[in-house]
């Protein structure tokens, strides 16, 4: 039986403890990693049933000139966002950022059912200059699709 | 005249920084050829007066671009980008760091300053020491400078068409909060090169004993310091300027700065045990250059616009790859000298389980740890963008779930570490002032637990327990405390209100969002809000509509709010202007959204308890850090003799 | 001998892989993106003329050269710092028409009257209608279209004189001199 001095013991139960403090803490993380991706989809991706039903996932695409129509009393909003081939209808309750403009680039945050995207969340970006770079990979995506009615 | 002028200071600049490397690099390898401690002292004699000269020059240079921002010289092609004439003076002196040159030039004004007091503060080290410093920290000048230099130059005319007026600064960014927040970050980022630099030096000589930590220390503290107030402001400035009631976000720039704070804070309390008891030395450079390592990767990741972040201004590929070959070249190097230097530095000290080197040890795996959950968090999207063109984002809820149990043993640690004494500790002079503390700290979150939901009690329970804590070291050393254990004791105690304003304001927050027209109220906590008039109005350089809103609390008027829906006429940009009535108990916030049409707007109403706390707390770590930096034994001014 | 190898080698190797991923990054710029046009004729449009509201032009009043189409704004900093290339480029002798992208009229034009005006014409698109059927997804951007109509590259972002350099000069010259390839 291999014997361990006293010092070598510490060091024994001190990297044991380590060791398992680091796996739990990467196993946890990377459980919590996991539960919070979004993947992102296009509107075109959304058109063709290619994304998932009832998950949160991020959308990006222009919004449509005069498609933002508003609840008469409450916050609640719709608008259409394109990606030059296909369009979804976006529902939303709550402030739009200050950037949100007609023909502007923005990106939303929220769960597709029934062929209308329920937003949590509307980003626009703080520089009016550029697009997201999402939208822009939207756009990009979008030539792989062919316009469906 | 004056552009050109700052154009060639710039490139003296990058002269001195070549010289002070040569002529540091000379020094040192001539006292590493001695096998005395004598030293070639004209050549490190010159290092140092060229490193005060790169400094001097690029002071020139810096205020000669600012001296263009302040007379509107837009026939610079960066001031006409980043300022207009109806701008108010204060905004165009902070427009020179509002885009990606100006503020690259005030980073290598700071380098070269911070290099500039490490010069003068020749005399606390051997001279073999102080010369390589001075040649590592030219060198990183010298990388910088060439940066700016080539890619980035703020100096470049827009010839042959000067435009009568520039295209103003982005409204976002005019804002007293902004003037500072970014050379406060700057200032924090570039501290740590000393840092780094130190960790170099020490593998390079293969000495790193505790006077060397002693001093390296001061330096740290200001760098953090730093940092932690860049933090904060920014913080504050998303908190008001923004508009939603959100004070941290988890977006990548944030983020970018939260990883060498949290490393930086790792590292100031090894060095104390290196200080103290000589043990975790190699631990320590490999901190120093892992936090320098974050400060330019955070850089790296903001000017190369690879993430995607609201934050991100500009995406410029060819500036990204410099800094990202300049971020190789520095890592790579200092990886492999430590990888072959490291061994030989040794230090062999045993501790106890209950000695404060283990609190200490543990502090730096939990800080560690949280440091990577960010990083991980930060930088996975762009890895599997990479591998799989999968375009994902991860959600704040990813942090707030690996954060929040990590969080919660290391306030448990932090309450019970103080009382630890290096090397081991008598568990009689442990446990019983501790399960004092403990038992309080429970009894009082109990009381609490009655009346409020269970997150807030354990808030309560960690906040009370490292206040309790405090509070007793305090009586039990009261006698034999220096700078540096008061220091550490308002520091932790920033800690604890930052915990307890964190955990209070996200559990008892109330957010609503309101559609109003003039003469609706709305119920928020015990709060009435009513709309009682929109205002045109205008200002320098933008036009508005101001709403008032009256609060009341059992019919009493508490005060009147002015929300504003400002718009810039230079670019045509709305912008929100938050109305805040501040308290130290609660905070009642207002900010208009935008017209729904029929005189009705939409309107965000929220009751936000304890959030001030946040920035008190973060306020409180900064001040610790600063009791600690005057601390006398950094002030010795007598050169430290080896052997 | 081989553990210290390892222990040598594999944080070194793990830096350059981390690197590596970085720059791997970096390429993914979208400033290069191809457009769906590319390689196909401009579509047609009816736009008004930025200097008189009278006037419509279509596609018919393109130069049958080659020639480039640069969509700007006024309220845009890149088009700006990108305006005194342009400037240049128009004296050299290439014709520039100009986009006028979600912009307000005066403004336009004030922003023109200061900087000058380097096009043959400035299409006014104020509710960015054309700009969706040509896919503009950011301003500045810049179309390069071949003497028979044919969209040929196109840029998105700042031009500088590098990129003018490297993206648009050979392939003018290209399109000028060499064979140019059917759609």
């Amino acid at each position: 039986m291999i014997r361990f001095s006293k010092k070598h013991q510490k060091r024994a139960i001190l990297i044991i403890a380590l060791l398992l403090a680091l796996s739990s803490a990467v196993g946890l993380t990377l459980y919590a990693l996991n539960q919070n991706i979004n993947l992102f989809f296009t509107p075109s991706d959304l058109v063709h049933q290619k994304a998932p039903m009832g998950q949160t996932i991020r959308m990006g695409g222009l919004v449509v000139e005069g498609s933002v129509k508003r609840g008469a009393h409450d916050l609640s909003v719709s608008f259409i966002l394109t990606d030059t081939k296909n369009q979804v209808t976006v529902d939303y309750t709550g402030i739009l950022p200050d950037l949100f403009r007609e023909n502007q680039g923005i990106v939303v945050l929220g769960t597709w059912q029934n062929n209308r995207f329920l937003a949590q969340e509307v980003l626009a970006k703080h520089d009016e200059n550029y697009m997201p770079a999402e939208v822009i990979e939207a756009i990009k995506r979008s030539d792989h699709y062919e316009n469906k009615p | 005249m004056i552009p050109e002028l700052g154009h060639f200071a710039l490139i003296l600049a990058f002269c001195f920084a070549v010289m002070q490397t040569v002529a540091g690099g000379k020094s040192a390898l001539l006292a590493a050829q001695s096998y005395t401690n004598a030293i070639d002292t004209t050549s490190s004699k010159a290092a140092v007066l060229f490193c005060l000269a790169q400094f001097i020059f690029l002071l020139i240079s810096f205020i000669s671009l600012e001296y263009a921002f302040i007379t509107n010289d837009f026939s610079v092609v960066y001031v006409s980008a980043q300022s207009h004439s109806d701008l108010p003076l204060m905004y165009r002196i902070s427009g020179l760091w509002g885009g990606h040159e100006g503020s690259l030039l005030l980073w290598v004004l700071m380098l070269s300053g911070w290099g500039a007091m490490v010069a003068l503060r020749r005399k606390a080290l051997p001279r073999s020491t102080h010369a390589t410093l001075i040649a590592i920290l030219g060198l990183l000048s010298l990388g910088f400078l060439a940066f700016i230099l080539f890619t980035s130059n703020p100096f470049a005319r827009l010839l042959p068409i000067i435009p009568i007026e520039g295209q103003d600064l982005n409204p976002l960014l005019q804002d007293p909060a902004l003037i500072i927040h970014p050379p406060l970050l700057y200032m924090g980022y570039v501290g740590f090169s000393v840092a780094f630099a130190c960790a170099v030096t020490a593998l390079i000589t293969g000495r790193f004993d505790r006077a060397y930590a002693r001093w390296m220390r001061p330096w740290t503290l200001m760098a953090w310091l730093f940092l932690t107030l860049g933090i904060v402001i920014g913080s504050w400035w998303a908190y008001y300027v923004l508009g939603w009631g959100g004070w941290w976000f988890w977006d990548p720039v944030e983020n970018a700065s939260f990883m060498p704070w949290l490393l930086g804070c790792a590292l100031i309390h090894t060095l104390a045990v290196v200080e103290k008891r000589n043990a975790f030395k190699r631990w320590a450079i490999l901190l120093a250059m892992t936090t320098f390592f974050l400060c330019l990767l955070g850089t790296f990741l903001v000017r190369s616009g690879i993430l995607t972040s609201v934050h991100a201004f500009a995406n410029d590929p060819e500036r990204g790859l410099y800094i990202l070959i300049f971020l190789a070249v520095v890592m790579g190097a200092a990886l492999v000298l430590y990888l072959w230097r490291a061994p030989q530095i040794k230090h062999t000290v045993g501790f106890d389980y209950l000695s404060r080197e283990n609190f200490l040890l543990i502090n730096n795996v939990l800080l560690t740890l949280a440091c990577a959950t960010v990083f991980l968090g930060t930088l996975y999207p762009l890895f599997l963008e990479i591998f799989t063109q999968n375009k994902i984002s991860v959600g704040p809820p990813y942090f707030s779930s690996v954060f929040v149990p990590l969080m919660i043993f290391l306030f448990i640690f932090m309450g019970a570490a103080p009382q630890s004494e290096f090397k081991t500790t008598p568990a009689r002079s442990f446990i019983l002032p501790l399960s004092i503390s403990a038992v309080s700290a429970l009894v009082l979150a109990g009381i609490v637990g009655f009346f409020l939901p269970f997150g807030v009690m354990i808030t309560v329970a960690l906040g009370t327990w490292i206040i309790f804590t405090l509070l007793e070291n305090l009586l039990i050393h009261y006698k034999s405390l220096t700078a540096s254990n008061y220091g550490m004791v308002i520091a932790h105690l920033g800690a604890a209100v930052l915990l307890l304003g964190v955990g209070l304001s996200k559990q008892m927050e109330i957010e609503t969002d309101v559609s109003m027209q003039v003469g609706d109220h709305v119920l928020v906590g015990p709060y009435t809000f009513t709309l009682t008039g929109l205002n045109p109005g205008f200002g320098p350089n933008y036009t508005t509509i101001i709403g008032d809103i009256q609060i009341t609390r059992k019919d009493k008027l508490v005060t009147v709010l002015h929300p504003e829906k400002r718009t810039y006429t230079a670019n045509n940009i709305a912008q929100s202007q938050t109305a805040i009535a501040p308290g130290l108990l609660r905070d009642l916030y207002v900010a208009l959204g935008e017209p729904l049409g029929k005189n009705r707007w939409s309107v965000r109403v929220y009751y936000k308890p304890f959030v001030r706390w946040i920035w008190l707390g973060g306020l409180l770590i900064a001040a610790g850090a600063l009791c600690a930096f005057f601390d006398k034994r950094y002030r010795i001014k007598s050169r430290v003799q080896y052997v | 001998m081989f553990r210290k190898i390892v222990w040598l080698g594999l944080p070194i190797l793990l830096f350059f892989i981390f690197i590596y991923l970085l720059a791997q990054g970096l390429t993914r710029t979208p400033n290069q993106m191809p457009t769906a046009l590319l390689d196909k004729p401009l579509p047609e449009f009816s736009l008004n003329d930025l200097f008189d509201a009278q006037v419509f032009y279509d596609k018919s009043v393109l130069l049958n050269e080659v020639i480039l189409i640069n969509v700007f704004a006024s309220w845009c900093p890149p088009c700006a710092a990108e305006h005194g290339l342009i400037m240049e480029l128009a004296k050299q002798g290439f014709h520039f028409y100009g986009l006028n992208y979600q912009d307000e009229r005066l403004d336009a034009l004030t922003w023109l009257n200061v900087r000058g005006n380097p096009y043959e014409k400035v299409f006014y698109d104020k509710l960015g209608g054309v700009g969706i059927d040509w896919g503009v997804i950011a301003v500045p951007e810049t179309f390069l279209i071949d003497a028979q109509g044919i969209v040929r590259y196109r840029y998105i972002g700042e031009l500088t004189s590098s990129i003018w350099n490297k993206e648009f000069l050979p392939r003018i010259q290209h399109l000028k001199t060499g064979v140019v390839h059917a759609p």
